[in-house]
């Protein structure tokens, strides 16, 4: 049964076919001069210090050569750095930097599962509770909604050190809500449970290199992430035309399968960006990592880019920090093209 | 269509720049002429120098610095009685959180500005100084104000030759009793053991340790006989008193239940009266004093354990002269940090109801009974290494005692992971 046909746009007119191209820069001066201070400042204040980035990245940047400036070349010869060619991306590959416990293989492991954990349920709460809020029987939705964007809306590291101290082992809200839990329905859980210390796993297997640590930072992101997809799915779900679910309707479809063939086809479009930026901003969580877990126990639940932040403030490599920085941000290329061409994000859609 | 366009955007960047024009303009009103001083007459001698002086010295000194509430109400004194003496002299002020404070002072300072005087941690010196980032100020501070300074203190401020900073204060890691719960020192550690077990009962706690690295590290002396490195900076802690001192604190655990890594549970528990003893640092004095009542707090010699003793870093916190400070700002800037190691500056800073700094010159008389608790306490301390290769210690040695306390490894295994790591750090800092 196919209640929706999605057909891909085609292009209204061939590429070859357009003028020249002087006369289309010549026609689009206004454009240019429109983009032309906002794209000023992109340069100051953004390529240019990508650019000196990369250069520094080649580099053996260390606090000693702070005072270098480009610039200035009275600076040159005491201050500048020496070229290390590839030697800083090397040393964070190959697992070369004097960092505790650092390998450069788990620590990615750990992040792309710290990702996809959290993409997982972002999105899945998100997507559900935007259903629940969209039905026309739910009464006091506009209130659910107001209450349900406090997360949110609270400030990143606000609501990290918070959590931060909920999961106290000894003063923590967390261990007290269970001992009241005990006292309550006679149950026996430990109140004295080291949520971010503790070294063991709770699951086994393939998941035994996340400590306990990494459940408990997961559910303060999970807290965190989900209202914004769940305000994206409700906007997008409020874009479907009542019409496709009736004919689905009237074409036998169940629940499900109005599901399947309508809202999730529909929503695509909004929620492959939603969750690009989500996998971004995820893989890139340093408010809840920093300060939840500081990367206890023992740096298993650093993430790359708090690795990259020790380097610069606690061993003031800035080289290295460069690479590193590089590093984390060819993966995220990496994984947003791979998303991309898995979930074909950039083609338009007509419903027929 | 496209003119119109042109025209509409010409106007909004004309009006933009006219915006920014005026967001540039200095709006403040004209400085007024300054007063006419009155010049000293010839018969005014000697006496007339100051005045001269202090009407000459203009400039601004920008200080920023990380102190707490209790702190600042001194520092505020200071700068009062400062700017009484030198009216034209400006001082700008900026509190930033101590975590940030050298970050933010490096970024600023290596691109030409930041603050013309800064005061931080002692081991900051080297680091900073080796970036060219604070001032060698040989030469620059009298005599007079050197001679005053504590010796002990000033071989915080003596590196690579030069004098990188000068000490303000002294500080260090004591230990701390509520002589309402504790009403006896323990001049053991078998009797703190002893007094522990009398007097813990339901909220209350007799004895609660902080065992974080930067606490502890002195009972490796003190206890164990060992040293965490060569005077150089190369670890030497990987020996048999290296394990004895890693071991203290599971025997710690044993005896005393809880221990802490570096939190504030043992300090928060204290100021609500529920904890006997604490080791914390002595700047937080004056806090625990206002929350438990000075006249229940007491600061004592440290313990002996066997042939030992427990011990604490003893150290400095300086004050830095930016390296950019230059004119009127510098000559300004120097004469601050004179005055701040003045008798008058150091009395006010040791005012225990404000900052309660322990003076780091002689010829200030401590009167209050905690400060010479201090004073006593720190001669049973371990100085503090002042060198830019103990920033390769911090995590790993924390990372060795949380593993032995923590998850019950191996001293020997931990400590050899932890030299290692230290060795590999220590030839990073130095780029080896």
């Amino acid at each position: 049964m196919a209640v929706a046909k999605l057909t891909k746009e085609t292009p209204k007119t061939p590429p070859s076919s357009g003028p020249s191209l002087l006369k289309r820069l010549r026609s689009s001066v206004t454009a240019w001069l429109y983009i032309l201070p906002a794209g000023a400042i992109m340069l100051l204040i953004s390529f240019a210090p990508q650019a000196y980035q990369i250069w520094m990245s080649f580099t053996d940047f260390r606090i000693g050569n702070l005072r270098f400036n480009f610039l200035d070349p009275t600076t040159y010869e005491k201050y500048a750095p020496d070229f290390v060619g590839l030697e800083n991306y090397v040393k964070v590959l190959l697992s070369q930097l004097a960092l505790e416990n650092y390998d450069f293989g788990r620590l990615f492991a750990f992040n792309v599962t710290w990702t996809v954990a959290n993409i997982i349920f972002h999105v899945g709460l998100g997507v559900a509770i935007a259903m629940a809020l969209n039905s026309k029987f739910l009464i006091g939705r506009r209130f659910y909604r107001a209450i349900f964007i406090i997360p949110w809306a609270l400030p990143g590291y606000i609501t990290a050190l918070t959590w931060h101290n909920m999961y106290d082992d000894r003063f923590g809200a967390i261990n007290q809500l269970i001992a009241i839990m005990n006292d309550t329905f006679g149950t026996t859980f430990a109140t004295d449970t080291r949520w971010i210390e503790a070294t063991g796993s709770p699951i086994g297997g393939i998941f035994s290199f996340l400590p306990l640590a990494f459940y408990a930072v997961l559910l303060a992101n999970i807290w965190l992430g989900w209202p914004f997809m769940t305000v994206v799915a409700t906007g997008a779900l409020q874009s479907i035309p009542g019409e496709l679910y009736e004919a689905a309707r009237m074409d036998g479809a169940s629940g499900w399968q109005q599901f399947v063939n309508v809202t999730i086809p529909l929503i695509r479009p909004a929620m492959v960006p939603a969750i690009m930026l989500g996998t971004i901003w995820t893989f890139n969580q340093f408010n809840v990592i920093y300060f939840i877990t500081e990367g206890k126990p023992f740096g298993r639940t650093e993430i790359l880019i708090t690795q990259a932040f020790k380097l610069v403030f606690e061993q003031r490599l800035y080289g290295v920090a460069a690479a590193f920085s590089i590093v984390v941000f060819f993966i995220l290329l990496g994984l947003t093209l791979l998303q991309n061409f898995a979930t074909r994000a950039t083609e338009a859609y007509d419903v027929a | 269509m496209k003119k119109r366009a042109l025209w509409t955007l010409l106007v909004v960047l004309t009006i933009g720049a006219m915006a920014i024009t005026a967001c540039g303009t200095d709006t403040s009103p004209a400085p007024e002429e300054p007063a006419a001083v009155e010049p000293g007459t010839e018969d005014d001698g000697g006496e007339a120098e100051p005045m001269d002086e202090a009407a000459g010295l203009t400039g601004t000194v920008t200080l920023w610095h990380a102190w707490k509430e209790n702190e600042i109400v001194s520092l505020t004194e200071v700068i009062a009685a400062f700017t009484a003496m030198y009216p034209d002299v400006t001082i700008d002020v900026l509190y930033t959180p101590f975590d940030d404070l050298r970050g933010k002072f490096e970024t600023a300072a290596a691109t030409g500005g930041g603050p013309s005087v800064l005061i931080g941690a002692a081991d900051w010196g080297p680091g900073l100084y080796d970036a060219d980032l604070i001032a060698d100020i040989t030469g620059m501070i009298s005599d007079e104000t050197l001679a005053a300074i504590n010796p002990a203190a000033m071989g915080a401020v003596e590196y690579a030759g030069a004098m990188v900073g000068l000490p303000q204060t002294i500080k260090g890691v004591v230990m701390f009793r509520n002589t309402a719960i504790l009403p006896e020192a323990p001049t053991t550690y078998e009797e703190m053991v002893a007094m522990h077990n009398e007097v813990t009962e339901g909220d209350v706690v007799g004895v609660d340790l902080e065992y974080g690295f930067f606490f502890s590290s002195a009972h490796l002396d003190g206890v164990c006989g060992g040293e965490l490195m060569t005077p150089e900076g190369d670890p030497t802690f990987n020996t048999a008193e290296g394990e004895c001192w890693l071991s203290l604190f599971n025997t710690w655990e044993e005896d005393f239940g809880v221990v802490e890594n570096y939190n504030d549970n043992d300090v928060n528990l204290f100021k609500s009266g529920n904890v006997g003893i604490i080791i914390d640092g002595s700047w937080n004095t004056s806090a625990l004093a206002e929350a438990i009542g000075p006249e229940n707090l007491a600061i004592d010699a440290w313990p002996t354990v066997g042939d030992g003793a427990l011990s604490g870093y003893v150290q400095t916190e300086n004050i830095y002269l930016g390296a950019n400070a230059e004119g009127d700002d510098l000559a300004a800037s120097i004469a601050f940090i004179e005055y701040f190691l003045s008798v008058e500056a150091q009395t006010i800073l040791a005012n225990p109801e404000a900052a309660g700094h322990l003076p780091a010159i002689s010829g200030v008389e401590i009167t209050d009974p905690h400060q010479a608790q201090l004073v006593a306490a720190f001669e049973g301390g371990t100085a503090f290494p002042v060198i830019p290769e103990m920033n390769a210690y911090w995590d790993p040695m924390n990372n060795a005692l949380l593993q032995v306390v923590q998850e019950d490894a191996d001293p020997a295994t931990v400590l050899q992971e932890a030299f290692d790591l230290v060795t590999a750090k220590v030839a990073e800092i130095r780029g080896e």
